[in-house]
């Protein structure tokens, strides 16, 4: 059979690596493919015979089950939120993929300076926001790699402590405490200030912000929010939880 | 990666671990979705899909063959569920991904002049080859860009080999021409 041509050939050739995934692609799909199915299989520390893999999505409770049954691709909502708040917003890489646009560094840098992810007046009574909370240029992506290739990699070696961080601050939400919510959402910002799921943290904070009374701070964080990730799962609820309508 | 078939071996010792897969696979699936036509902001999540349906079914994975084979023909099924998504939202057709990632090009050692000119490459790859049907652009990324073998790939697609070695023909002709096409519509441009 006749092989392409040299021309083409040519243009392959010079096209090379031009699709290769980085270490944060790779890093990134890995914990949303982990949230979505369970954190036993995707860790990589166990095998994965199929009825161990559903065994372990079972026992992970109802937000991976509910995840697991209702998840779908394409349609926006990938997860129906409601009763899996936290972990169906987690499920869905689509605020990820929103907070963490390919290139634009410097509009999205300056973005972040403009407008840090934690108000600061103090409308309502919380624990103290730690710095490390305020998300800023050298958390973000882009700068990220340029400062250290291997902080990528190295943030997303705790999932499931930032899981369990996020879990509680959904328990709380869902208990109608918003200050437990916000007191947890502030232990991740100091643990995992550059964490995988530091992003869906500031969402999460929007709504317990907006449902603890400090509707200000609150609407800012979802606005902020909603600029980088309108197609989140996330939004429907933000936009509730706070009256926004963007 | 000791468990994995070797690529076209066509045998799997011990099923792969999920791990294992991911490990083994992840950029092959990644290159593969943008070659075929998904769009940047939906890379992401077509990824992610195949390997939520990769955990789902291993357990089916038989070592029948190699499972960069077997993950494709995933792959395969979740960019046409994509491309049917997008048709039903009327979206306009899948266009070729034109973002470089800027880690990619900071560590790739080129000058900015060589960046910019791959980078320029591959957006007249993702072009042409969304110039293809689906069935042509399957068969022409895994033969051309991926180096599998017409065997490997009719198991991939799941049709026999003669029908891969008729699809790349056509395909590369098609991509032939289409690249000739586009190098004279540069020359007249600039004069």
């Amino acid at each position: 059979m006749d092989e392409l041509n040299s021309n083409a050939r040519a243009l392959l050739d010079a096209a090379n690596n031009f699709d290769e995934p980085s270490e944060r692609d790779r890093e990134r799909v890995r914990a949303a493919v982990f949230l979505r199915v369970g954190s036993v299989a995707v860790a990589g520390t166990a095998t994965l015979a199929a009825a161990k893999a559903s065994s372990a999505a079972a026992s992970a409770g109802p937000l991976f089950a509910s995840t697991l049954t209702s998840a779908t691709l394409f349609g926006g909502a990938a997860v129906k939120v409601g009763a899996v708040l936290v972990m169906g917003a987690l499920a869905s890489v689509g605020a990820y993929v929103a907070f963490h646009p390919q290139p634009k560094p410097g509009a999205v840098v300056a973005a972040v300076k403009a407008a840090p992810m934690v108000a600061s007046a103090p409308a309502v009574t919380l624990a103290p926001a730690p710095p490390a909370a305020v998300v800023d240029a050298n958390d973000l992506p882009v700068e990220e790699a340029k400062a250290s290739p291997t902080r990528a990699h190295a943030r997303s070696v705790d999932l499931e402590g930032e899981m369990k961080l996020l879990r509680q601050a959904d328990g709380a939400l869902r208990r109608g405490d918003a200050q437990a919510a916000l007191v947890a959402l502030n232990k991740h910002a100091a643990s995992y200030p550059s964490g995988v799921l530091s992003q869906e943290r500031e969402g999460v904070r929007a709504i317990a912000l907006c449902s603890a009374g400090s509707t200000a701070q609150g609407q800012a964080a979802a606005r902020r929010f909603l600029s980088l990730a309108a197609k989140s799962p996330l939004s429907s609820r933000i936009r509730s939880a706070c009256s926004v309508s963007e | 990666m000791a468990h994995l078939a070797l690529p076209d071996s066509g045998v799997a010792a011990v099923r792969p671990t999920f791990d294992q897969v991911y490990q083994e696979t992840f950029a092959f699936v990644w290159r593969t979705v943008r070659r075929l036509g998904v769009i940047d902001s939906a890379v992401d999540d077509v990824t992610q899909e195949v390997f939520v349906t990769v955990h789902r079914r291993l357990a089916e994975f038989e070592g029948r063959c190699a499972i960069k084979t077997w993950v494709f023909s995933i792959v395969m099924r979740v960019v046409q569920n994509y491309r049917r998504s997008r048709r039903r939202k009327g979206a306009a057709q899948p266009t070729a991904s034109t973002v470089v990632d800027p880690e990619i090009l900071a560590d790739s050692g080129l000058d900015p002049h060589e960046q910019a000119s791959r980078a320029e490459a591959g957006r007249i790859v993702h072009r042409l080859i969304a110039g293809l049907d689906e069935e042509k652009a399957s068969v022409f990324v895994l033969a051309e860009l991926e180096g599998m073998t017409v065997p490997a790939i009719a198991d991939a697609v799941g049709v026999n080999v003669n029908t891969v070695y008729s699809r790349l023909r056509a395909a590369r002709k098609q991509f032939e021409v289409a690249l000739e096409r586009l190098q004279a519509e540069e020359v007249n441009r600039h004069g």
